[in-house]
């Protein structure tokens, strides 16, 4: 899976938004410092599983822990129809 | 101009609105609030500083200036590799000197050319995806979906407000540091002043004054010299009216408004009051009702510039605009509302 072209991407202080330039999506998503990371990375096909592993190799993070972070991620994305 | 709106926002709405826009725009303690009373948020609205304070008006102007800075960036690189100088104006400019990105809010994004280059901006407009709405002496507008609205000056002011032929060689003063063209700051604050003096006519809304207050404060930190202000200033006739403009930003921000002013703001909105501008049109025109019904040429080519070109077409323009002002409810309610204000201001002489 991946995140779906049409978004502008914007560092603010200490946050990344991602604006729509969707017709199909007319809002921002909010990111924090993991979060734009993951962003970037699901610009280009992966699986949930990949993600966790890039994670985890970014991050001294736990598998199980970077695991739930990308579910989470993806599930965010996923109710707002972003992921293709 | 929002007199013809029903509205519940009265001087205690104003009296709570100033402290929370001093504290959050002049003192920088700009993290976004819940909305309070619906009173304080329809009249931050209205006089478009909302954003400045609450979070809920801040997102949407994050995601609305994300969205025109991204924009803007293409446009800028479609001219560098033209190599076309490129001037941010007005709130593009403005919105720099606020605390914290998407405080300032915006209708649209003013950018300034060279005169030469006009024909060659327009092309590069169009192949950014970009269609002409309309045109006049000093600026173009062109639209893109879904929300995108950019002016493209190629003069500051109209070559009759010979006042302000200062602006004429604004290019020769404008400095290049990589790739960004700037104004020397004592000619971004003449022009600030230069610009609000051409709106004054129906006063002003908060976010003007604050934009004042900001770049005032702009031109201490930067050390400018207040002399050629004060020179240029008196040279353009706007001395009394700087010297108002500040007199009036500090009492709003800084010190205790007085009851006029604070029924001034709570009618008003961002761009003053519709009364204000009929009041100072009147003061200013001895013929004001003949020439709200006929107006003078130049005055309706301002805003149909064909008329520039074909003066023969006035008849069709004038038809054009009554059916406009007739089928228009807003356009008929400012004119009525104008109207009854001429009527009762008569009859108080």
């Amino acid at each position: 899976m991946k995140i779906k072209q049409g978004f502008v991407v914007r560092k603010v202080g200490n946050d990344v938004f991602a604006v729509s330039t969707r017709a199909d999506f007319n809002g921002m998503v909010k990111l924090n410092e993991t979060a734009a990371m993951l962003w970037e990375y699901f610009q280009t096909e992966h699986t949930a599983e990949e993600g966790a592993l890039f994670l985890c190799q970014s991050y001294e993070v736990s598998p199980e822990k970077a695991k739930a972070d990308v579910e989470k991620f993806l599930k965010s994305l996923r109710e707002s129809d972003i992921l293709q | 101009m929002s007199d013809t709106e029903c509205t519940s926002v009265g001087k205690e709405q104003v009296m709570e609105l100033l402290p929370l826009l001093s504290k959050a725009v002049l003192s920088g303690a700009c993290m976004p609030m819940p909305s309070p009373d619906e009173g304080v948020l329809a009249l931050a609205k209205r006089h478009l500083v909302a954003s400045c304070l609450f979070a809920e008006d801040r997102n949407a102007a994050i995601k609305r200036q994300i969205l025109f800075d991204a924009e803007r960036e293409e446009i800028f690189q479609r001219a560098k590799a033209r190599n076309i100088p490129v001037l941010e104006l007005k709130g593009n400019a403005l919105s720099k000197l606020y605390p914290a990105y998407g405080m300032r809010s915006f209708a649209d994004a003013d950018l300034l050319i060279p005169t030469s280059f006009e024909r060659a901006f327009h092309t590069l407009m169009k192949e950014a995806g970009y269609s002409l709405r309309s045109k006049s002496e000093v600026h173009a507008n062109y639209c893109k979906d879904p929300c995108f609205h950019f002016e493209i000056h190629t003069r500051l002011f109209p070559k009759t407000m010979k006042e302000f032929s200062y602006f004429e060689g604004i290019w020769e003063r404008v400095s290049e540091e990589d790739g960004k063209y700037r104004m020397p700051i004592e000619d971004s604050y003449l022009y600030f002043l230069a610009h609000a003096y051409k709106h004054s006519v129906s006063g002003f809304g908060l976010r003007t004054y604050l934009d004042f207050l900001l770049l005032k404060r702009k031109l201490i930190q930067d050390g400018a010299d207040f002399s050629a202000i004060e020179k240029e200033l008196a040279h353009m006739g706007l001395s009394s009216f700087a010297e108002k403009l500040a007199e009036t930003s500090e009492i709003l921000f800084y010190g205790t408004p007085d009851q006029e002013l604070l029924q001034t703001i709570a009618k008003g909105s961002v761009y003053g009051t519709l009364e204000e501008n009929t009041v100072h049109r009147m003061e200013q025109d001895e013929h004001f009702l003949r020439h709200a019904l006929f107006p003078p040429i130049a005055s309706l080519a301002s805003a149909y510039p064909t008329l520039y070109r074909f003066p023969v077409l006035y008849p069709v323009f004038w038809l054009f605009r009554l059916f406009a002002m007739l089928f228009c409810k807003s356009r008929r309610d400012s004119a009525l509302f104008r109207f009854r204000v001429y009527r009762r201001r008569k009859k108080n002489k």
